[in-house]
């Protein structure tokens, strides 16, 4: 700050001074420059009606009132913290640079497994065992909820994007609970708001 | 950051940074919108850091998404300074409650009036202002935030007050307006 501890004002300290005077006001000088002010604006009417000015400014919007968050952002922020927590109960970054990875594999696992054991793309449904598999019917049950829940996983932890792409490219082929759930995870496109 | 401790966090700070969004774009649904953002930003970041400093993070983001905010909404023509008033009727977290209901109308008349006459100041002015007087950040932490100068913060808040009084009421305001009627 300018040097302003004088005995008359002139224009340059009076610009020194007027900038000052938030932190003034907010007590935020320290001793030398608190009494470098008081200094100017005991000679000077100009800086002190800008003082008067800086007070009423500080005053009103010091004094907005809080405004309660609706109930419903609070509710929506849990909701969507609860579908990207992963079941050890840590959140999807905290894999931090293998977290691609991780959502990648585990998506083609889910897949893969799913291929596998629905028979897809043969045309068979993927819900009845193919015919002639060495595989029994429990087996094959057991693989398809497993499977299943990797998706589920994966469909959390990906983004929305990839959820799509999931969803759009696989959709005709997952069992309906999944592509529910997967629907269920991608948010409506923007543009409702506008 | 566990669980408790960020719903903790969601609950200590929500109504700071919705109010803060809300004076700053003056849209309850934008406001609503910004601040479940910073928030799951805060979950998603894993908020490892020292609890005492979530306050200055959230402020951080929520100023950054503001700016954001309000850019993507002048490309998108809608006029931010069209003030509709819905904000300061909803209903405050704290009212002045030692108020008499016309001090209290008068003082709700003024504080409009200034918010207001904020829409016709930067972005990053109007948000400076409200970290300053509202939210009662520091000159100086506000530069660290903002990774500014703590004295080009100054000079904003004080062309920022040159600004307002150009464009206030002269009858509502006669004490920040002073100086122009009698220069």
């Amino acid at each position: 700050m300018k040097k302003i501890n004088h005995q008359s004002p002139d224009f340059t300290a009076c610009e020194a001074v007027v900038a000052e005077l938030a932190p003034y006001c907010a007590g935020e000088l320290d001793r030398t420059e608190t009494a470098g002010v008081e200094d100017h604006l005991d000679i000077c009417p100009e800086c002190r009606a800008e003082l008067q000015r800086e007070r009423h400014l500080r005053a009103a919007l010091s004094g907005l009132p809080l405004v309660a968050c609706p109930q419903r952002v609070t509710d929506n922020i849990l909701r969507e913290i609860e579908a990207t927590e992963i079941p050890d109960g840590h959140t999807a970054r905290r894999f931090g640079k293998n977290w691609v990875a991780i959502s990648g594999w585990a998506t083609a696992a889910a897949v893969a497994a799913l291929l596998v054991f629905s028979g897809w793309p043969q045309g068979q449904d993927p819900r009845t065992p193919p015919q002639g598999s060495e595989y029994s019917a429990e087996d094959i049950a057991l693989a398809r909820r497993q499977a299943a829940a990797s998706l589920r996983l994966a469909a959390v932890i990906l983004n929305q994007t990839e959820r799509s792409t999931v969803q759009e490219v696989f959709g005709q082929a997952l069992p309906t609970s999944l592509t529910r759930s997967i629907k269920v995870l991608v948010t409506p496109p923007e543009g409702g708001q506008g | 950051m566990n669980k408790n401790d960020y719903i903790h966090l969601l609950e200590s700070h929500r109504d700071r940074v919705y109010s803060y969004a809300l004076y700053c774009l003056r849209d309850p649904e934008d406001a609503e919108d910004l601040t479940q953002e910073v928030f799951l930003r805060l979950w998603h970041s894993g908020g490892n850091g020292p609890p005492d400093q979530a306050e200055a993070w959230l402020i951080r983001v929520a100023h950054n998404l503001v700016i954001d905010h309000v850019r993507r909404r002048k490309t998108r023509t809608r006029h931010l300074g069209q003030p509709d008033g819905r904000d300061l009727e909803q209903v405050p977290a704290s009212l002045d409650s030692w108020d008499h209901p016309d001090r209290h109308l008068e003082r709700q008349d003024q504080r409009q009036e200034i918010l207001n006459a904020m829409t016709t100041l930067q972005d990053e002015t109007r948000s400076i202002m409200m970290m300053h007087y509202f939210q009662g950040l520091k000159l100086q932490d506000i530069a660290a935030l903002l990774g500014k100068k703590t004295s080009t913060v100054k000079v904003q808040l004080h062309r920022a007050r040159r600004a307002l009084r150009l464009v206030l009421d002269t009858e509502a305001f006669p004490a920040l307006v002073s100086k122009r009627e009698t220069g």
